[in-house]
């Protein structure tokens, strides 16, 4: 392991050289890295594989760090290692140091460090642990027992950073995805750290609510000279804003330099390629005589005073694939919960394979549509991956054995037969619960934001999987914030705003219509400008 | 019927919560010192107008609920029948034995059933109207300490989380063809170990995140933390604590004393 002085004789490497020319204040002399790491190889407790393999790596001040990399190849870890959790919250064997202002950080007391590097993780929900955004906000100040004026002055500055101030006085629970993902940054931004990492700040948000975050941490890119580092999928959106980018596979750093050359780079690497985009079709009308599967007229649904859907019509024939898309809270899940039965409807009709889902039992819907929901620890209820894919057959009393063997060959998770599916790789689990509704043979398969957390080789995988069941004659009704994958493979484009249906067209005709509503978050990325 | 807090601007809820609970405490502490049925209904009563001058008659529903009624009606019927001692009212034969309700046996069940009204009201008053994180931080500015306040606060935090988490397993259960609605233990059973994986592995991902989230901001890491929540003591709120701690040290020191406070079993 290696300790400062050890640091200190290091020879210049090329992250030293890049270190000179990022040296935007234009002296003669290297920065000094906020952040260093040497050598830093990691395992979690009882896992033999090393999350992170032998990382060396400087991070300056002031600069604008992307990671990027598969699902699984140590990203969040790297991002925890910066920020002390490792090894100060979480536990494993560590080689190698990572160093701050030239400190080990295995020196440092973790409020130290608060001061310093700060981590917005990926779920915002998760990190909350106040009720009000206030208080939430307030929390590390008043942990680091400053004068309550201070404490004051903190927060108020850190919710004007992200364009948040007037969301003083509410209640978490009462914000929107956009808005909690702020007042997370907001929250870290009110200690004042010199490193601010976000890991995958926008994976949950809807595309409108995603370019709010974007804006915002463009903003306090501009205003401030704060060293951001943020771990993402899509880097559409970051490629402008980032001084560089870094690759990472199998916990290694294999790509490190100026983002446009290394994003070129990177999706040479990418494996398995996505699937070519479905051309564009006119829109096919039901009546043409395809068989409809989906008959929704006139649909509203409310929980208690609050109207989620209203007046919601919608018809899909065996063999589509719909998209359906729109803001957080727009009623995109609803819809589909009102599809099976889950949520009964204020009024209106909803027809399931010609069953009136309005009086039907849950099971019987059950039987002709798979639910695919948006968190893959939701829905795993088995010991093994084989009774996990049988489990809707066992319930059913069909003999699903057969049918579960022959998918499990299919999606190609027949090397974890015996395994525990928590032990499945996210990516894994994502294609186990699309395996797991299937053995029964639904006609419609329902997704609730399958592309979640997946890195772009699973979102491939998965669009191949739904590009098969289609072609098998499958309803496939789909709900994602991925716009380019919904404008690339999907026959329609559903709009959803505020309980309504405003555009429900074929891809080309859905652009124009979105574009004449100026609802430009909702185009594929190219169409964006 | 579910008591929770209900947003409102009554003089209730303008309270202190600490000032709130003081008289909460005070209510219950003088119910079980002064053992008549007239203190009782008057506590009683003045609980009732309590809840209708401030209005949050809303509450007053629990009286109407079926667990209420049932609890109170058995309170009296068991206290009458069970209590020995006192003037014989009325003699039941039966074939083995005889029933006897007495006046003190048939007094001490209505006094338990009051009882037991009173404090289901004032403890709803209180909650219907009290925010509870307010309640966790004027503990904390009043010497509870603050690892200990916070754990309140995340249990806070996080209870409508985990009902909502429960709402889609049990929904992706469903939709899986488990129907947990069919009664019978290995239906239960199965219902209970399918519902409690997914629940307990997203409570501990969550429990990950939050350590890193709070640690991350220094929490606990300074014997004293600041607090930027207003705990305000009006004159009203102060007037409320005095005169319930005054009510419970008069009734007290009267007991020391021996002064009478009840005349027999019904006054």
């Amino acid at each position: 392991m290696l300790d400062c002085e050890s640091l200190a004789c290091l020879p210049e490497s090329p992250l030293d050289k890049m270190a000179t020319e990022l040296n935007v204040s234009g002296e003669s002399a290297p920065a000094r890295p906020v952040i260093s790491i040497r050598n830093l190889s990691f395992a979690f407790n009882g896992e033999a594989n090393r999350a992170l393999r032998n990382i060396s790596l400087d991070i300056f001040p002031g600069e604008f760090v992307v990671i990027a990399g598969p699902s699984g190849c140590g990203k969040s870890t790297l991002s925890m290692a910066m920020a002390g959790h490792i090894p100060h919250v979480v536990e494993g064997r560590a080689w190698g140091g990572v160093f701050l202002d030239g400190t080990d950080t295995r020196q440092l007391d973790l409020s130290d460090m608060a001061a310093k590097v700060s981590l917005c993780q990926q779920d915002p929900e998760g990190q909350f642990c106040t009720l009000t955004v206030d208080d939430e906000v307030s929390f590390g100040p008043e942990n680091l027992a400053l004068p309550a004026e201070e404490v004051v002055r903190r927060r108020d500055a850190s919710l004007a950073a992200v364009d948040c101030l007037h969301l003083k006085g509410r209640e978490i629970l009462q914000l929107s995805g956009g808005e909690q993902q702020r007042v997370a940054i907001a929250s870290m931004l009110a200690m004042e750290p010199e490193v601010l990492i976000l890991d995958e700040p926008t994976s949950s948000l809807g595309p409108d609510a995603a370019l709010e975050v974007w804006s915002a941490i463009e903003k306090l890119r501009s205003a401030s000279a704060m060293t951001i580092v943020v771990i993402e999928h899509k880097l559409n959106c970051l490629l402008a804003l980032a001084d560089r980018l870094i690759i990472m596979n199998g916990g290694e750093v294999v790509l490190d330099g100026p983002p446009e050359q290394i994003h070129a780079q990177y999706q040479l690497m990418l494996q398995p390629r996505p699937p070519a985009p479905v051309p564009w079709q006119p829109r096919r009308m039901p009546e043409a005589g395809g068989r409809e599967t989906i008959h929704v007229r006139d649909l509203y649904f409310s929980y208690g005073e609050k109207q989620i859907l209203r007046g919601i019509s919608l018809r899909a024939e065996a063999g589509e694939f719909i998209g359906i898309v729109g803001s957080n809270g727009s009623g995109k899940t609803t819809f589909l919960s009102c599809l099976t039965g889950l949520n009964r409807s204020s009024s209106g009709e909803v027809e399931v394979e010609g069953i009136d889902v309005t009086r039907a039992k849950v099971s019987t819907i059950a039987r002709k549509a798979g639910f695919v929901f948006q968190s893959p620890n939701h829905q795993l209820f088995e010991s093994t991956v084989v009774a996990e894919v049988a489990f809707a057959c066992k319930n059913f009393g069909i003999d699903g054995e057969a049918a579960a063997r022959r998918l499990m060959e299919e999606y190609g998770i027949t090397r974890y037969f015996q395994c525990h599916p928590l032990k499945l790789s996210h990516g894994e689990k994502r294609r186990l619960n699309l395996c797991s509704v299937l053995p029964h043979d639904p006609a419609i398969l329902l997704l609730d934001e399958p592309f979640i957390g997946q890195d772009a080789a699973n979102t491939a995988r998965i669009i191949e999987d739904l590009l098969r069941l289609k072609r098998a004659g499958k309803t496939v009704v789909m709900v994602s914030h991925d716009m380019d994958t919904v404008f690339d493979y999907c026959d329609r484009v559903v709009l959803f705003d505020e309980g309504r249906i405003l555009v429900d067209e074929a891809p080309a005709q859905a652009i124009e219509a979105i574009r004449a509503l100026g609802k430009r978050a909702f185009l594929p990325g190219e169409r964006r400008a | 019927m579910i008591i929770s807090y209900a947003k409102g601007d009554s003089l209730l809820h303008r309270l202190n919560p600490l000032a709130k609970l003081t008289a909460v405490f005070a209510a219950c502490t003088l119910l079980f010192l002064m053992g008549s049925v007239l203190s009782s209904l008057a506590t009683l009563t003045a609980v009732v107008a309590v809840a209708f001058l401030t209005g949050n008659q809303r509450v007053l529903q629990v009286m109407r609920t079926k667990f209420a009624g049932f609890l109170g009606l058995w309170l009296i019927l068991a206290n009458a029948i069970f209590t020995p001692g006192g003037k014989v009212l009325l003699t039941i034969p039966l074939y083995f034995f005889h029933i006897t309700i007495t006046d003190l046996g048939l007094a001490t069940g209505i006094i338990m059933a009051v009882r037991f009204l009173a404090i289901f009201l004032v403890s709803a008053l209180f909650v219907s109207t009290t925010e509870p994180a307010a309640l966790v931080y004027s503990l904390m500015r009043r010497g509870l300490p603050y690892r200990y306040g916070f754990m309140l606060v995340v249990m806070l935090r996080f209870a409508p989380v985990f009902e909502r988490e429960m709402k889609t397993v049990s929904n992706a259960q469903k939709m899986r063809g488990l129907e947990i609605d069919k009664h019978g233990v290995k239906k239960l059973y199965r219902s209970l170990r399918f519902t409690l994986v997914p629940l307990i592995v997203s409570a501990l991902s969550k429990v990950e995140s939050l350590v890193m989230s709070m640690e991350g901001r220094a929490f606990g890491y300074r014997p004293v933390r600041t607090f930027t929540f207003e705990d305000r003591y009006e004159p009203r709120d102060k007037a409320l604590i005095f005169v319930s701690l005054a009510a419970i040290i008069l009734v007290l020191a009267g007991k020391a004393i021996g002064w009478q406070w009840s005349h027999g079993p019904m006054f």
